[in-house]
């Protein structure tokens, strides 16, 4: 197999027809034109942005004091960083919150093979469940605001109803605010996922189910050694856009809680754009920022590098 | 002995009984599960509807769960007074959320195309910047370009062409400068949609095309877009999705503009709980409004915002669940 693959490549490199050379070189320059807005504004908005937020991170400056008011710290807000509470206490939030990415994962998982192969109306269901996705994070925080109402929204009446005489003040607890962020970011990350895991069981051959089953291989079984190995690719695909995703959960607190209550709903970014744009510190957000790269671009890779283990393709 | 023999009927009915009791007991669970779960998934968004068109008075009321003793739509003449006027703002940012998307669907198609298609030098170095734009968090790079922004001045040309350098915040064109640029709402990750459709198309289309002479922009045009159609919609209504709900680029860029996403923010920020009650109170007679009066009319104002998309998702849901799957965005 291999043998005929570099074979049937070696033939195209040995000789590739006059015409076809030709217009690979005219289409490598309509290639760069037609990438070239993109890479204008990836300049522009992206890399020389980071540039500057690196240089930024070294000095101590006010947003209103203009370009005369800036000073050179080096290291110092890296080490102000380290004894921030508040900061600390963000990149923690920030690391529970990774765990609501396995869980809605799991739930779309099941819900997907459910829906596709055990259940009518898949259409409808499908439907239904992509509804969050599609409708607006600010509109939908009002609905969950008055949901999660710590007296008379309808959460905790029903708890109530059930005997619970002390039920929690959910976004207004600090010890239950960011369970319920997380929530509310499981129930609308679901619809996508379980659309992208419905594509994935097309793409599993049924043949292979109907081998297992006649060698007796039962339901759970088929399920965990046929559907989860198979839909990895999809895994992949959904962890590391969901743990990016994490760290860039804003508009829901901006919405709701706004880092509160006393900073137990407080994430790197939410922190890092409440010091540069309410306490105007820029050299210390930049730093905050520089923190935040780091992480982001560690766990990226990192998951590039752990693929190999468990992904097949 | 005798035993088994006499049994050697039963066993097969009992099996035959014992599958469909298991069928039975199994697609009840299944079917609860999937019911219970999508109920609970469509609740928040279900619940809006009775608690807007209750008597502004009655709200808080615990008898009231589902149906509204007293039928009214003052909440949702509130809202309207409050916040869509005689519907001018809704129309604009619609139109504003098509605008931008047709522009970001154009711009990630070419450059995804490109990405997915085109074997040229230093593709993976523009992949790698793709990437990276969507994995970092816009929000750490705000400083920076709100900085670039406020004095736009690339290279000093605009010092060298006289005039100095140019605020481009709040000019109502920098919204569409930015989505010309590939950097609109989520735009890197609809060019990796776009590329991973293209990649994935058959390459015998294309060099049918070349081989009838159409050059590289026709092949593109006649071939590449029209069969990219699933991607197409899928990026179109995503991106009319999400900018017409972006307060981000908006309220950053051009917070004076007309957007309804930012006008929904700022009328019912909690500063204004006191003066909206007070509208509502004197408005339509409601002495005994409470701060519920003032949660409904914010839903009824966010039901009201939502319409469009809810009537957009009413009549392509299908296709856009269908289309999201062919994308194939995973592979």
């Amino acid at each position: 197999m291999k043998a005929t693959t570099t074979g049937g490549a070696a033939v195209e490199a040995a000789a590739p027809p006059s015409k076809a050379r030709r217009r690979s070189r005219g289409e490598e320059l309509w290639g760069w034109l037609f990438v070239s807005p993109m890479l204008l504004g990836v300049t522009v908005l992206v890399l020389l942005p980071i540039v500057a937020t690196f240089v930024l991170s070294l000095a101590d400056w006010n947003f209103v004091q203009g370009w005369d008011g800036i000073k050179w710290i080096g290291l110092d807000n890296f080490d102000k960083l380290l004894r921030d509470d508040l900061f600390l206490r963000s990149v923690r939030n920030n690391v529970i919150f990774l765990l609501a990415v396995p869980v809605y994962m799991a739930i779309s998982m099941i819900l997907a093979v459910v829906i596709d192969r055990h259940v009518y109306m898949k259409g409808f269901f499908k439907v239904a469940y992509f509804m969050p996705y599609i409708s607006n994070i600010v509109a939908v925080a009002v609905v969950w605001q008055v949901l999660f109402h710590p007296s008379n929204g309808p959460v905790n009446q029903m708890l109530r109803a059930l005997g619970v005489s002390q039920p929690p003040g959910w976004l207004a607890d600090p010890n239950y605010a960011l369970p319920s962020i997380m929530l509310i970011v499981v129930w609308t990350s679901i619809g996508f996922n379980l659309i992208l895991y419905m594509a994935g069981l097309q793409s599993i051959p049924r043949d292979l189910y109907e081998a297992a089953e006649i060698d007796g291989a039962s339901g759970w079984v088929r399920f965990a050694r046929i559907t989860v190995p198979l839909l990895s690719p999809t895994s992949f695909f959904l962890l590391v856009t969901g743990v990016i995703s994490t760290f860039k959960v804003f508009d829901i607190i901006a919405v709701t809680t706004q880092g509160g209550p006393i900073g137990s709903t407080s994430m790197m970014v939410w922190y890092l754009y409440d010091t540069a744009f309410v306490n105007l510190k820029v050299g210390y957000a930049s730093s905050i920022a520089v923190v935040l790269f780091a992480f982001v671009l560690l766990i990226t890779l990192g998951q590039w590098a752990a693929q190999k283990k468990w992904v097949n393709y | 002995m005798l035993q088994s023999e006499t049994r050697t009927k039963n066993p097969v009915q009992a099996y035959r009984l014992k599958k469909a009791i298991r069928g039975i007991v199994i697609g009840y669970f299944f079917y609860s599960l999937v019911i219970g779960l999508g109920f609970a998934i469509l609740y928040p968004l279900i619940k809006l509807i009775p608690f807007v068109f209750n008597n502004l008075e009655d709200l808080g009321n615990p008898d009231v769960i589902w149906v509204p003793i007293e039928l009214s739509v003052d909440s949702f003449r509130a809202a309207m007074r409050l916040v869509f006027g005689n519907g001018l703002p809704l129309l604009q940012s619609v139109a504003y959320g098509a605008a931008i998307a047709l522009i970001q669907i154009f711009m990630s198609a070419i450059a995804g195309y490109s990405l997915g298609r085109i074997g040229f030098w230093g593709r993976n170095a523009v992949m790698g910047l793709v990437i990276l734009s969507f994995v970092v968090p816009p929000q750490s790079l705000l400083i920076s370009q709100y900085l670039s922004f406020k004095n736009f001045d690339v290279l000093g040309i605009a010092s060298a062409l006289g005039g100095g350098p140019i605020d481009l915040i709040n000019q109502p064109y920098t919204l569409y400068a930015i989505a010309l640029l590939g950097f609109g709402v989520k735009q890197s990750m609809f060019v990796f949609i776009f590329r991973q459709f293209f990649k994935g198309m058959p390459a015998e289309l294309e060099e049918a095309a070349y081989i009838d002479g159409c050059g590289f922009y026709r092949t593109f045009f006649k071939i590449g877009l029209p069969n990219a159609l699933p991607a197409i919609m899928t990026v179109g209504i995503l991106a009319f999705v999400w900018n017409y709900g972006d307060t981000y680029y908006t309220g950053y860029f051009h917070p004076d503009g007309p957007y309804l996403s930012i006008k929904l923010a700022t009328t019912f920020a909690p500063a204004n709980v006191n003066n909206i009650l007070y509208a509502v109170r004197t408005w339509y007679d409601v002495p005994g409004a409470t701060t519920f009066a003032f949660d409904a009319v914010k839903q009824a104002a966010a039901l009201i915002f939502l319409l469009p998309l809810l009537i957009l998702y009413f009549f392509a849901q299908r296709r856009i669940v269908e289309n999201l799957e062919q994308s194939g965005i995973v592979g």
